[in-house]
């Protein structure tokens, strides 16, 4: 490999692999517990909800959307799982209404985004609201705490030495990948975010597809808020406040773009373990969790400055 | 072109009517003096804040960062008048408002991101800084001479509203009958053409998001007066009426149509709606659902009537 291909192929990696690489050593100098099985376990719990919704929003971003209301979905979603469980619902019928819901809810979102055309942030801003409402008017602003045994598996159980999120979340990269590069509709996402018209024009319901991505990014919201509830023992409609914007900021430090309609679902993977660390290591230094957007939002800046700078 | 102007004015006050006249049918409290005074001063705050997001979003832009940028400031400006003259105080929360619109403006403008990315991460680290300063504390009790702008009134009408009336009558003026302005309306109508005509986008757009961030930390001097009291958290609630009025009043998202005549109309409308919520007894958990539901549908409106008007 010569100097030229080198740096070709140094460029494509995503700011977020050398973040990734600096905050792992930075955390492991500020704190010996750093490297402990208990504190790896806890990350990977935290990580799961965030990174869950990072590839959900790598869907949308690729095919040159966004998705501003998937936080309060996840609230939303919580929040109806609270109330069927509390209504003597079992767990399959509990897990089964939550991933419809948030499927139902990302296909409204893209709905008014594809057939309607609203740009996707108002679209999606829009539904924040609507979401948010919809869990505020069902828990009166309150909280709905305890749930029983058997739902609180889903984030509190292990499986083969693994915390069960993960083993959901390995899962659901799993199926991510399948959908992005096995399938036509993998296909499709991809040929919508590079140019829908030549997508329409090959005589695909670029429309239909369209709605679609919003909708299965949606129904990982559904995965998250399952994860989410069952780990706080209690659902709130305020509890997805912000989760968005991390999901945002993970997916465009791991390198996807708007305009080149390029990026893939690693990067956002490496983007949301930098956050989560980052996060983690903020705590650990005594940063309480509102400030700690400020940390999110310089590193988001910082690395976009850094692409911006590498140019193309 | 005209005709339709005034077509939709009039479309506008009969909106207005008809729902003053269902709830004062239904309310009857609702047509009191008083009653009306207040609706004003509502939407007076609702204008204000709105007021530079017109100017952005004439010349396809968006900031999502106002409501944030609002908090921010006022709670920097709060601490200060604690302890500095007014005036100083007053000067510096403006200062620290168009900073956040100088940064939104540039990074905009010159590293080419999608505007509502970088607004969207602005009112992240708006509020994270905000947090930071404030610590969760609240600061009241401001000094008589400051209260003047929010709770004082001239001739029995309230500040704020006079406010409102004399800036959208200078935003009018300034968007009508100066180069800025046209500039503004060029570059929403037709980006690429007021390139070619060799207007300076950049510098116009910067100019824009400073004007939006400054506005928006003037909204905040007055609503800080108005509530007496200023937290970290003030800002989060305001942005979706801001997107709802302007959307109601005619303005249209994808730039260069409407003006910041409609945006009052908008707000009043808005006012009109929540203050009818309020009067019919109808919890408050439900105005995100119903606003977040207002901007969709009008925008929805406004994006139908566009692909109209360009078949025929």
């Amino acid at each position: 490999m010569d100097r030229k291909e080198f740096k070709k192929a140094f460029k494509k990696i995503p700011a977020a692999v050398f973040a990734l690489v600096f905050l792992l050593i930075a955390c492991s100098i500020i704190s010996e517990h750093f490297w402990t099985g208990e504190n790896l376990f806890n990350l990977g719990l935290q990580g799961t909800v965030l990174t869950i919704l990072a590839l959900a929003q790598t869907l949308v971003i690729l095919a040159e959307g966004i998705d501003l209301s998937s936080g309060p979905l996840v609230s939303f979603c919580g929040v109806v799982v609270a109330v069927s469980l509390h209504g003597g619902l079992g767990l399959p019928e509990v897990i089964f209404i939550s991933i419809v819901l948030g499927t139902a809810g990302g296909f409204l979102n893209g709905f008014l985004i594809a057939k309607v055309k609203l740009p996707p942030f108002v679209a999606t801003f829009g539904n924040m609201g609507v979401f948010t409402g919809l869990a505020l008017v069902m828990t009166k602003g309150g909280s709905i705490p305890g749930f029983p045994e058997s739902f609180r598996f889903i984030a509190g159980g292990s499986l083969w030495g693994l915390p069960f999120p993960v083993i959901i979340l390995i899962f659901v990269i799993l199926f991510n990948h399948v959908l992005l590069y096995h399938t036509t509709f993998g296909t499709y996402i991809f040929g919508i975010g590079g140019n829908q018209e030549a997508v329409h024009l090959v005589g695909v319901n670029d429309i239909f597809f369209k709605s679609a991505i919003y909708g299965v990014a949606g129904s990982y919201a559904g995965v998250a808020a399952l994860v989410m509830t069952s780990r706080l023992n209690a659902a709130h409609p305020l509890v997805g406040f912000g989760l968005e914007f991390e999901a945002i900021a993970s997916v465009i430090v791991g390198g996807c773009s708007w305009t080149l309609a390029n990026g893939n679902p690693w990067g956002s993977l490496a983007g949301a373990a930098t956050i989560v660390v980052l996060q983690n290591g903020l705590s650990v230094l005594g940063v309480p969790p509102a400030v700690q957007v400020v940390g999110v939002g310089a590193y988001l800046i910082l690395a976009v400055v850094y692409d911006s700078l590498k140019g193309d | 072109m005209l005709i339709r102007q005034y077509l939709a004015l009039i479309m506008r006050l009969a909106v207005i009517f008809i729902i003053a006249a269902i709830l004062g049918v239904a309310r009857p409290e609702f047509l009191s003096v008083n009653n009306f005074i207040n609706v004003l001063r509502q939407s007076s705050l609702i204008f204000l804040l709105a007021s530079g997001l017109t100017v952005v979003v004439l010349s396809e832009g968006i900031d999502l960062s106002i409501g944030q940028v609002l908090a921010f400031s006022a709670c920097i400006m709060g601490y200060f008048l604690k302890t500095e003259p007014m005036i100083l105080a007053i000067l510096v929360g403006l200062g620290i408002g168009a900073l956040c619109g100088l940064v939104n403006g540039v990074l905009i403008a010159f590293v080419g991101l999608p505007a509502f990315v970088v607004t969207y991460g602005m009112m992240w680290m708006a509020q994270g800084f905000a947090l930071m300063f404030m610590k969760a504390e609240i600061i009241w009790g401001f000094p008589k001479a400051f209260r003047f702008f929010g709770a004082g009134y001239i001739l029995g009408i309230p500040v704020p509203v006079i406010l409102m009336f004399a800036l959208c009558a200078v935003l009018y003026l300034v968007l009508n009958y100066t180069t800025f302005g046209r500039y503004i309306y060029n570059i929403g109508a037709n980006y690429e053409a007021a390139r070619f005509s060799g207007v300076r986008i950049r510098r116009i757009q910067i100019m824009a998001y400073t004007l939006s961030g400054l506005l928006a930390a003037f909204a905040g001097v007055v609503y800080i007066s108005r509530i007496n009291a200023v937290e970290a958290g003030i800002g989060d609630p305001l942005l979706l009426p801001c997107l709802a009025a302007i959307t109601i009043g005619g303005t249209s998202l994808y730039g260069g149509e409407g003006g910041i005549g409609g945006t009052i109309f908008g707000a009043i409308i808005i006012s009109l709606i929540i203050n009818g919520m309020n009067l019919m007894g109808i919890e408050t958990y439900w105005q995100p659902f119903v606003v977040g539901a207002i901007v969709i549908l009008s925008v929805a409106v406004d994006v139908l009537r566009a692909q109209k008007l360009q078949t025929t």
